[in-house]
């Protein structure tokens, strides 16, 4: 399964701007299915009106709250994240064509193929822009591998798709914002980023 | 409806042939068998729009890259071709559009009122939602009903958008970019209709979205 910076396309453009481009979202998602489908033997078809209709939503919804994570910008992209992961799980451009090759009875990877995929990309392009913009490696929480934590997704965002936002943050090992997940609540600030040798830059480019 | 804008000299555009071929293959496609014999004896310039008329495999090349690349830069820079910007859109609204019939000699008059401003792009959206291009009886009728002014726009908006675009890097075809700049219009359509008649806003709506392909 891919999930690191490497795995995704690198242009001129630092991934935060790239992601705001429907060809690089859509590109990028499109291999990183493909290579999805390498590792685990799954076999997906993409919708890519869905995907469309997901990164439309997405790139609304990073939009509007952009204004209020000035100050705050290593929370705004793991909330962005979470806004991704949110619009993927609402427009569901994957569906499963073949069940993943059986390795582990318990893996996420097998409980909810096409949930898996989107989390792992959401958290591939995090990771990609705290590693491009401030220098930071993350690791995965525990939870990511926890099948009680997936249950609990799954079934959570069917009842209310606001909730993929806290779901991402837990899986980030950030603290999840439970009550009001889909409005931006700067957590704290990261004592990593002191460190930060660069931090990102002021966008100011509306695209 | 507004009046047209003023047409230009014929002898400088020659789209109305092309747009009366059109017209009569829209009554009904002619065998290549029966003019196909035919067509090697003619001048380039006939030969083309009668394998217009017969449905060969002409109608359904690519645009050049070049036609393409001229349009994008006029439409950013408010000035160029009305010929290129016919072409261009013309093959943008087919690629996309059932429509029965498109005009470019109705595109070429609406970028000729548009052109020349820093909200060409903004003007000329408008001027082609008044005189609709394409349709039944392309520049005169268009239907009002709010369904089919929605889905105007957003055929009109996507080829704006596709012209727009940054093909910095070409690493995507242009199929694929009109396929995403259809999305973007979509998504982009109640809040251009919010502001048609106001082409600076409209101009900067335009930017952005073609921003986001």
């Amino acid at each position: 399964m891919p999930g690191t910076l490497s795995t995704l396309k690198q242009g001129g453009e630092p991934v935060r701007r790239a992601i705001r481009r429907a060809r690089w979202f859509l590109s990028t998602f499109r291999d990183f299915v493909t290579e999805a489908e390498a590792g685990t033997g799954a076999r997906f078809a993409l919708d890519d009106q869905k995907l469309m209709a997901a990164f439309s939503a997405w790139y609304r919804a990073f939009e509007a709250q952009r204004d209020s994570a000035r100050d705050h910008r290593f929370d705004y992209v793991t909330f962005a994240s979470g806004l991704m992961l949110r619009e993927l799980v609402r427009h569901a451009p994957l569906t499963l064509r073949s069940a993943p090759e059986a390795q582990q009875s318990e893996a996420p990877s097998e409980f909810w193929p096409e949930g898996f995929v989107y989390v792992r990309f959401c958290l591939a392009v995090r990771d990609a822009v705290l590693e491009q913009d401030f220098q930071l490696h993350e690791d995965t929480a525990p939870e990511m591998g926890d099948l009680r934590t997936w249950w609990s997704f799954r079934e959570n965002v069917q009842d209310d798709v606001d909730s993929a936002i806290a779901f991402l943050e837990l899986f980030a090992g950030e603290t999840p914002n439970w009550t009001m997940p889909s409005v931006f609540k700067p957590h704290r600030d990261d004592p990593r980023l002191a460190a930060a040798a660069r931090p990102m830059e002021v966008d100011k480019k509306p695209g | 409806m507004k009046p047209l804008p003023t047409p230009p000299s014929p002898r400088t555009l020659a789209l109305p042939l092309r747009d009366l071929l059109r017209g009569v293959r829209q009554s009904g496609l002619l065998p290549r068998s029966v003019v196909g014999p035919a067509l090697d004896a003619l001048p380039p310039p006939l030969r083309h729009a009668l394998e217009d008329i017969t449905g060969t495999e002409a109608q359904d090349a690519e645009l050049p890259a070049d036609v393409i690349a001229r349009a994008s830069a006029a439409l950013r820079s408010g000035n160029g071709a009305s010929s290129d910007m016919a072409a261009a859109l013309s093959h943008a609204i087919t690629a996309q559009s059932p429509a029965p019939l498109v005009s470019e000699t109705v595109v070429a008059l609406c970028w000729r009122s548009a052109r020349g401003g820093p909200d060409a792009a903004a003007r000329f959206l408008a001027a082609m939602d008044d005189h609709p291009p394409f349709g039944e009886a392309p520049g005169f009728l268009s239907d009002t009903a709010p369904d089919a002014t929605a889905a105007r726009r957003r055929t009109l908006l996507s080829a704006i958008l596709w012209l727009l675009a940054d093909r910095a890097g070409g690493d995507v075809t242009e199929a694929d970019l009109l396929h995403i700049a259809a999305g973007i219009a979509t998504d982009l359509e109640p809040d251009a209709s919010a502001c048609w008649t106001d082409p600076a806003t409209l101009q900067a709506l335009l930017v952005s979205g073609a921003g986001r392909i």
